[in-house]
C-alpha cells in the first residue's frame, strides 16, 4: 500500500475536484521524478488538505513541506522539531550528528528514509539527520504511528521519510547563503527534460567554523564562580554533495524514476564542551542511489487498477575518524567503519474492485557492515534479509470515503554472519544467527462527515539488532549475538478535522497512541571501559499529540502543537523509571503572514514568520536524576520573492532568546544567529 | 490577526507554567558524631551515568538516602556529579565527604555535612582523570591525576602527577612530577597515577605502567612522597604485577596491601599472569610477598582491604565471556595459597569496593543491590552478612552501590 495519499477516484467526485485532485496523485505517485515543486511554489488546489497527512492509512503521520524546507541555515532537525512527538538530540551545530525519534523511541528504533533508501546505520542503528540535505526534499514525512510496510519495518518507532522532488519547470537555478558561525554555502541546479523524459543535477557545496560561545561550567554545577565563556573549537565542517534525479516514460504504460545522491563531509570532532578535543578529524562519505521502475496494466495515465512497481537501491558509506592525540574516549588514533546496503523490492498493486486495494511485494536486503576495515580489528559482519509483505484497503461502505479497513503483514528472515565475532576470534559461540520478524498492523478510518475523520490501528513490531548490536562496534563497544529483537504492541486513536470555510481554514488533529516494548537493547558496562548490549528493558510509552493550523486565505497561518508523553522503563526492582529524554510535554506554535503584491511590481510576495519550540525537562539518565532544562527557541524568518520570483531572499534569526540548554549533556549548541540566503531562478 | 494570535497565547500559557524546572535543594544537615572509626561511611551508587550518594553508620544503620546526587544541582553543560565519581581511599579526617569526578571534567566535591555552604567543589583540570584523594595534613591533601592533557592551558592542569591542594582555600598549589620520576625506572611505559593512602607523615600512591593507547602493560610502582616536602622520595617497582588499582594500609600501619588485575591487553578479561596481591613492608620500602592471581582463581578487581593485620579482603572479577561470577576472596598471610571464597555469585562486574573498618568490628562491601556489612570476630574473619541499601526509591534498581569512603 503506497505510503502516500491516495485521491479519491474520480468517479465519485465533481469533475474539477477530480482534475486537481488527479494533478496531485500524479505529482504524488510521480514523486521523486515528476511534479511537484521543491521550492514550495504554492499550487494551491481546491480540496487539498490544510495539513496534509502522508498516508491515508490509519496512522497518525505530519507532513512538512514548503518554505519550511529552505529556511536558511536550518538543518532537517530544525525542520522537524516543531512537529508533534519529535525527540531530538543534537550535538552541536548543523553539521554536528543529528538524530530524532518518535514518540519517545530511540533513532534506532525510527526508521529514516531518503527516497526509499535507508539511512540507518549498522553501528547503532542511528540515522544521522545532520548528513540529510534539505536541499530538494519536497516533503518530509513523519509517520508517527507505525512507518510504511513497504518502505521496511513497521516500526517501533514509526519512520521519517523524506521525499525528494524534481522542480516543475526547465530551470537553471543558483544560489547561496552566509550566516553566524562562518556559515556559508552555495549551490547550482540544471532541471529539463521533455514530455517524456525529465532529469535534474544539482551541486552544493556548504561550510563553516562552527565556532559559537558556550558556557564551560568546568564540571562544577555547585560552584558558578569558575564558568568560563569559550568559543567551540575544532569544530569547522566542509560539505560537498551532488544530487541528481530523473525520470522517464517507458511507452504508455510505464516509467522510470531514478535518483543518486554522494556527499562527503570533512569535519572537526570537537567532542564535549568541557574536554574539547582540538586534533581530532573525521570524514564522512555517503553514496545512495535507487531506481524504480512502474508498469501499469492499462495504457490510461490515471488507470491505477493494477501496476508493477520494481526497485533496486544501494547505499555505501564510510567514517574514518582520526584522533592522533587520543583526545576522544575511543582509545585509538584511527577508527573507521565502512557500510554498504543494496537490495530490489518489487511490489504489485491491484485494485479488483472499486471498494479494495491491493500490495503484495517482497524485498530482498544486503547488508555489510566492516569495522576498523584498516586493522588492526577487520572485523566484518553481513546480513542477508528477505521479506515479504501484503496491504490491504478496503472501503466497504458505498460512499468510499466513509470507512476504509486497512491491515498490512510482513513476514521477514535474516541471517547474519561474521568474520569476527565481537573482536573475540576465539569465541566458541556460533557465527551466523537468524532472526525471524513478523509484523502486522491493522487499522480503521471513519469519516462521518466531510473533513472530519476519526482512526484507530494497531500493530506488532519488531527491530532487529544492527550489525553492530550482534558482532561489536569497536573494541570497547562489544557486540552480544545473544540478542533478541526488541519487539511489542501499539495500538492509536485518533480524530482529525481539516476544513476550508470560503476563506478561512482550519484544521485540527487529536491522537492518544499507547506503545509496550520488551527485549529492549541497552548498553552496559560489562568491564573496565568495556560496553555490551544486552536485552534489558521493557518499556511503556502513552502520550496524546495535539496539533492544529488556522489559515486565512493565503494571508495569515497560525499553526501549533502539544504533545506529552509518558515514557517508562521497568527497573530491575520492579519499578517504572522515565526513559531518559523524552520530555512529558513539548509543544510549539509559530504564525506566518504572507503578502502578496499587485501585479507587475517588482515584488511578488514578502512572509514573515515566527515560530517556537518548547520542550519540558527531561531525565538525561536512566535513574532520572540528572535533569536537562527546558528548552524555549524562538526564531523569525522573513521570505521576499522579488522579479516574479525569480529572486527570493530569505532571513532568519535562529534562538533569538539565546538559549544555551542542550539536548546531550557535554554538547553546548548554538545560541542565537543569523543567517541570509539568495536564490535566482531562471526558466 | 486577532483570531490568528489565540493559538498561540493558548499555547503559551501552558508552557510559561511548564517552563519551571525541577526545584533543586541543597543537602540536609547530617549530624553524626565522630566515633573511632570516623563518622560514617558514604557510599556512592551509580550506574556510570548518574551518581547518587547515602551514609551509613558503622553498624549498618542508613543514616541518608541520596544525601548529595546529580538531583542536588542544576544540570548545564556538565551533570552536577556525573557517573564517574569515587571516594577517596583514606578516610577523610577533616570531617568533609569527598568525592572524586574522575571523567570527564575532574572535580574535587567536598560536603561538609553541617555546613552553610555545604557543597565546595575545585575543577583539577580536564583530562587529567584525577583518581583519589588524601588528606596527608589538616591543611593539605594529594590528589593523583592519571593522564596528561598535552593540550592543558596552564602547567597545573597538566597531569600526570599528584597535585598539592590547599583544602582551606580550595587551590591547587604544587604538581608532584610523577610521570617523569617513574619512566626513571620503568623505561617505555607511562605511569597513570591511581590511588593514594596517607601514612604516617608520608603519602604511598600506585600507579600502574602502560604502553601507548594502553595497549601493553609494564610493570606497576608504588611511590611515596614525604607530605612535608612535597617530594617523592622512593618509587618502588611491583615485578611482575601489572594493572594496580587498589590500595589499602594495614591497620597498625606496617604495610601496604595492592591489588592488580593484570594485563588487559585491550580486551575486557585480565591475563592471571601479571596480576595479584603484594605486600609491602613500609619500614624496609620493599616487597615483602606476593599472592599471584593463579592462587586466587580470578584476578583482583579495584579495591582491597584489611580486616585484620593478618587477613585480607579482595574481591575478584568474573567475566561475561568465561561466564564467571564476581567474588569477595578472604585471604589469611599465613596461608595465602588457600583463599577462602566468602561471597560467590555476584554477576560479574557488579560487585564494588571494599572498606573495613577493624576498630569498629566490621567490613563492608558495595554489591549490586545493597551493601553488606560483615561482622568481624577477633582475628578479622567474617561473619555472616547482612545488608543495608542506601539508595532512593527511584535509584533502586537503576544505580547499583559501587564505592565506598569513609568521613
Amino acid at each position: 500500500m503506497s505510503t502516500r495519499a491516495r485521491p479519491p477516484r474520480p468517479g465519485r467526485l465533481a469533475p474539477a475536484f477530480a482534475l486537481a485532485l488527479s494533478a496531485i496523485a500524479r505529482a504524488a505517485r510521480g514523486d521523486e521524478a515528476s511534479g511537484a515543486d521543491a521550492d514550495g511554489i504554492d499550487v494551491t488546489v481546491e480540496g487539498e488538505r490544510l495539513a496534509p497527512r502522508a498516508t491515508e492509512e490509519a496512522v497518525a503521520s505530519t507532513v512538512i513541506k514548503g518554505e519550511a524546507l529552505a529556511a536558511p541555515g536550518a538543518s532537517l532537525g530544525d525542520v522537524i522539531a516543531r512537529a508533534p512527538s519529535v525527540r531530538l538530540t543534537r550535538t552541536g551545530s548543523g553539521a554536528d550528528v543529528t538524530t530524532a525519534g518518535l514518540r519517545g523511541a530511540s533513532t534506532a528504533e525510527t526508521p529514516v528514509y531518503l527516497g526509499g533508501v535507508r539511512l540507518n546505520d549498522e553501528i547503532s542503528g542511528a540515522a544521522d539527520l545532520s548528513l540529510v540535505p534539505l536541499f530538494w526534499l519536497k516533503r518530509v514525512e513523519l509517520h508517527r504511528g507505525n512507518g510504511p510496510v513497504e518502505l521496511g519495518t513497521i516500526g517501533l518507532g514509526g519512520a521519517i521519510s523524506l521525499v525528494p522532488g524534481l522542480p516543475l519547470y526547465d530551470e537553471l537555478r543558483f544560489g547561496g547563503g552566509l550566516g553566524s558561525f562562518d556559515q556559508h554555502s552555495a549551490f547550482v541546479a540544471a532541471t529539463g527534460g521533455t514530455s517524456v523524459a525529465r532529469a535534474g543535477i544539482a551541486a552544493r557545496y556548504e561550510g563553516g567554523t562552527n565556532d559559537y560561545d558556550y558556557v564551560d561550567d568546568r564540571g562544577t554545577r555547585f560552584d558558578a564562580s569558575d564558568d568560563v565563556t569559550r568559543r567551540r573549537r575544532n569544530a569547522d565542517a566542509k560539505l560537498g554533495e551532488v544530487f541528481t534525479m530523473g525520470s522517464a516514460g517507458l511507452g504508455e504504460r510505464g516509467n522510470l524514476r531514478f535518483l543518486f545522491n554522494t556527499l562527503s563531509r570533512d569535519q572537526g570532532v570537537t567532542g564535549l564542551g568541557i574536554v574539547p578535543a582540538l586534533h581530532s578529524r573525521a570524514t564522512t562519505r555517503r553514496t545512495l542511489g535507487s531506481i524504480t521502475a512502474t508498469v501499469r496494466c492499462a495504457s490510461e495515465p490515471d488507470d491505477e487498477t493494477c501496476s508493477l512497481e520494481s526497485t533496486v537501491f544501494a547505499k555505501v558509506s564510510s567514517y574514518y575518524l582520526r584522533d592522533p592525540e587520543l583526545e576522544l574516549p575511543f582509545g585509538t588514533p584511527a577508527l573507521a567503519n565502512d557500510g554498504a546496503m543494496g537490495g530490489a523490492r518489487l511490489v504489485f498493486h491491484a485494485e479488483p474492485w472499486r471498494w479494495a486495494e491491493l500490495d503484495v511485494g517482497a524485498d530482498q536486503i544486503f547488508d555489510q557492515l566492516a569495522v576498523d576495515p584498516l586493522g588492526p580489528i577487520d572485523g566484518r559482519a553481513h546480513r542477508s534479509s528477505s521479506r515479504a509483505f501484503a496491504t490491504a484497503r478496503v472501503t466497504p461502505l458505498e460512499d468510499e470515503k466513509k470507512l476504509a479497513f486497512d491491515l498490512a503483514l510482513s513476514v521477514g528472515s535474516a541471517r547474519t554472519g561474521a568474520s569476527l565475532f565481537a573482536f573475540a576470534p576465539n569465541d566458541p559461540r556460533p557465527k551466523g544467527l537468524t532472526f525471524l520478524s513478523p509484523e502486522v498492523r491493522g487499522g480503521v478510518r471513519w469519516q462521518p462527515v466531510r473533513g472530519f475523520d476519526v482512526y484507530a490501528s494497531g500493530a506488532r513490531y519488531v527491530r532487529l539488532p544492527t550489525l553492530g548490536e550482534s558482532y561489536g562496534a569497536s573494541e570497547s563497544v562489544l557486540g552480544n549475538p545473544e540478542l533478541l529483537p526488541e519487539r511489542g504492541p501499539s495500538v492509536e486513536v485518533g480524530a482529525a478535522l481539516d476544513r476550508r470555510f470560503k476563506s478561512i481554514g482550519v484544521a485540527l488533529d487529536g491522537t492518544f497512541f499507547a506503545r509496550f516494548a520488551t527485549d529492549l537493547i541497552s548498553y552496559e558496562r560489562t568491564s573496565f571501559a568495556i560496553l555490551r548490549p544486552f536485552n534489558v528493558g521493557s518499556a511503556r510509552v502513552l502520550g496524546g499529540e495535539f496539533s492544529g493550523v488556522f489559515a486565512l486565505a493565503k494571508t495569515i497561518r497560525v499553526d501549533g502543537s502539544f504533545t506529552v508523553t509518558d515514557a517508562r522503563g521497568a527497573t530491575e526492582s520492579g519499578g517504572l523509571a522515565l526513559l531518559p529524554f523524552v520530555a512529558t510535554y513539548a509543544g510549539s506554535a509559530g504564525a506566518h503572514v504572507t503578502l502578496a503584491a499587485p501585479p507587475r511590481s517588482a515584488m511578488q510576495r514578502a512572509t514573515l514568520g515566527t515560530s517556537f519550540v518548547y520542550r519540558s525537562p527531561r531525565p538525561a539518565d536512566p535513574a532520572g536524576l540528572i535533569l536537562l532544562p527546558a528548552q524555549l527557541r524562538w526564531d523569525a524568518d522573513a521570505t521576499l520573492e522579488l522579479a516574479g520570483g525569480a529572486l527570493t531572499l530569505r532571513g532568519r534569526v535562529a534562538n533569538i532568546l539565546d538559549d544555551r540548554s542542550t539536548d546531550a549533556i557535554g554538547y553546548p549548541l548554538p545560541g542565537r544567529g543569523f543567517y541570509f540566503s539568495t536564490e535566482t531562478v531562471m526558466r | 490577526m486577532r483570531r490568528a494570535t489565540l493559538p498561540v497565547a493558548a499555547l503559551a500559557a501552558p508552557l510559561a507554567l511548564l517552563a519551571c524546572d525541577r526545584d533543586v535543594a541543597p543537602p540536609a544537615a547530617l549530624d553524626v558524631p565522630r566515633g573511632p572509626c570516623g563518622h560514617a561511611l558514604y557510599v556512592l551508587g551509580t550506574d556510570y551515568q548518574s551518581t547518587e550518594l547515602g551514609v551509613i553508620g558503622f553498624d549498618g544503620a542508613v543514616l541518608a538516602k541520596g544525601f548529595v546526587s546529580d538531583a542536588s544541582a542544576t544540570t548545564g553543560l556538565s551533570a552536577p556529579l556525573a557517573g564517574d565519581v569515587v571516594a577517596p581511599t583514606t578516610p577523610t579526617t577533616s570531617g568533609d565527604i569527598v568525592l572524586i569526578g574522575r571523567t570527564p571534567a575532574g572535580v574535587i566535591t567536598w560536603i561538609d555535612p553541617l555546613g552553610e555552604r555545604p557543597v565546595r567543589q575545585l575543577a583539577v583540570g580536564a583530562k587529567t582523570n584525577p583518581k583519589d584523594y588524601a588528606e596527608v595534613t589538616a591543611t593539605k591533601a594529594y590528589v593523583p591525576r592519571g593522564d596528561v592533557n598535552d593540550d592543558a592551558e596552564t602547567p597545573f592542569e597538566r597531569g600526570g602527577d599528584v597535585i598539592v591542594v590547599d583544602t582551606v582555600a580550595r587551590e591547587m598549589t604544587a604538581s608532584i612530577d610523577v610521570v617523569g620520576e617513574v619512566a626513571k625506572v620503568v623505561p617505555g611505559f607511562v605511569a597513570h597515577p591511581e590511588r593514594i593512602i596517607a601514612l604516617g607523615g608520608a603519602a604511598f600512591l600506585v600507579a600502574p605502567t602502560y604502553g601507548p593507547g594502553f595497549k601493553t602493560s609494564g610493570d606497576s610502582v608504588l611511590v611515596r612522597i614525604d607530605a612535608t616536602t612535597d617530594a617523592i622520595t622512593d618509587v618502588l617497582v611491583l615485578p611482575g604485577m601489572r594493572g594496580c588499582l587498589g590500595l589499602s594500609p594495614s591497620p597498625d600501619g606496617s604495610r601496604i596491601a595492592v591489588a592488580c588485575s593484570g594485563t588487559f591487553g585491550g580486551g575486557s578479561n585480565p591475563t592471571l599472569d601479571d596480576g595479584g596481591v603484594a605486600i609491602v613492608d613500609v619500614a624496609t620500602r620493599s616487597v615483602a610477598s606476593t599472592i599471584p592471581a593463579t592462587a586466587i582463581g580470578r584476578p583482583p578487581a579495584l579495591a582491597i582491604a584489611w580486616s585484620s593485620n593478618e587477613r585480607l579482603l579482595v574481591p575478584v572479577l568474573g567475566s561475561i565471556d568465561l561466564g564467571t561470577d564476581d567474588a569477595l576472596v578472604e585471604i589469611a598471610l599465613a596461608s595465602p595459597d588457600a583463599p577462602v571464597v566468602a561471597l560467590d555469585g555476584a554477576e560479574a562486574f557488579t560487585l564494588g569496593e571494599v572498606r573495613c573498618a577493624p576498630a569498629c568490628g566490621a567490613c563492608f562491601l558495595a554489591t549490586k543491590a545493597a551493601v553488606l556489612r560483615f561482622p568481624l570476630d577477633a582475628t578479622g574473619a567474617l561473619g555472616a552478612p547482612t545488608s543495608s541499601d542506601p539508595r532512593t526509591p527511584r535509584a533502586e534498581g537503576v544505580l547499583a552501590p559501587k564505592f565506598i569512603g569513609v568521613y
